[in-house]
């Protein structure tokens, strides 16, 4: 076993042999992926590199023109995207990936989670509003605004993996 | 310039404001507000969202542009809106939505979804977008979205 740099390399094999032809001797080594990675493709931990894709796309959303969805709607503006951003990051340290992350209609960004019949929905609207959608099928819901700043997001996300039993 | 069918000019038709509660009125997603097999709220909008009668045409029309092609059409019925009913929001604000058939010169079917407050249209050029609440749209639009049915499906989603 090896440590490098902090992450934790598991050898599954090492074979060293062939002692009648040493010249020829092989050695040959398999390594298990860092912990991380591996919990990432199990589903335990989102991979860094999914939520670097999805503050990507995120950030895509500031080239739509309106009417995008074909339609009248408005891009998101620079303030709900900043919004969204900050709610992504929330979420990442809390390690709750939305199932869902588009632009809205109603001109911002809309953020999902979805778990069996229940989905949150937050909308980070152009005016700078967000609000967040409960629901459970088939038709209980509520709505609360949400002020947009870290620790009300914090302290929302952890109202949001509740809510959804995650 | 999609070659658009004779029937769906409006020519010298008049407004029909006459529409029944079983009416479906179809309206156009993008392949990524398909989600979990239901048209996602942030497909849906107000105030004065676009629709297309099914009275005056089919759901394809909506689709003719080539920029369209692959998109999904989604259909709700007049009821499921549920038109001049009103909706009291926290109590005291008194929303109405109802559906006002719309022609354009290309699109006789064309209609839009309106809300008033108080009997005031709430609308873009009136200025006066403040008056419809979050709380309102987002629970109006999810509602939507469980009562529509996908017409014609998305092409590139599995």
């Amino acid at each position: 076993m090896t440590q490098v740099a902090n992450t934790l390399w598991v050898p599954r094999m090492a074979i060293a042999t062939s002692p009648l032809r040493p010249a020829f001797a092989l050695r040959i080594v398999w390594q298990e992926t860092p912990r991380a990675i591996s919990d990432a493709v199990a589903g335990k931990v989102p991979c860094e590199d999914s939520w670097r894709e999805l503050l990507a796309k995120l950030e895509g959303f500031a080239q739509l023109k309106e009417g995008w969805n074909g339609y009248t709607a408005p891009p998101p503006q620079t303030v709900a995207i900043q919004n969204a951003r900050l709610l992504l990051q929330a979420m990442q340290q809390d390690d709750l990936r939305p199932t869902r992350l588009s632009p809205s209609a109603m001109g911002g960004v809309a953020i999902t989670r979805r778990q069996g019949k229940r989905k949150v929905l937050v909308e980070c609207y152009n005016d700078s509003r967000v609000y967040a959608l409960f629901s459970e099928r088939p038709s209980a819901m509520r709505v609360v605004p949400i002020t947009a700043d870290w620790t009300a997001f914090e302290r929302f996300v952890r109202a949001m993996r509740d809510y959804l039993n995650a | 310039m999609p070659d658009i069918p004779p029937d769906m000019m409006t020519r010298d038709r008049p407004v029909d404001p006459h529409f029944a509660d079983d009416e479906i009125l179809y309206r156009r997603f993008r392949p990524e507000d398909f989600d979990g097999g239901e048209v996602a709220p942030e497909a849906f909008e107000l105030p004065d969202m676009s629709v297309n009668r099914q009275k005056y045409g089919p759901p394809k029309w909506l689709l003719l542009d080539e920029a369209f092609a692959h998109w999904g059409v989604a259909g709700f019925r007049v009821e499921d809106i549920p038109r001049d009913r009103e909706m009291l929001h926290a109590g005291v604000i008194a929303y109405v939505l109802r559906p006002e058939h719309a022609p354009e010169k290309h699109n006789y079917p064309h209609s839009e979804v309106r809300i008033f407050c108080d009997g005031i249209h709430i609308c873009r050029d009136q200025r006066n977008l403040h008056l419809l609440e979050p709380e309102f749209h987002l629970r109006w639009r999810e509602h939507l979205s469980m009562a529509s049915r996908v017409a014609i499906p998305p092409k590139d989603v599995g």
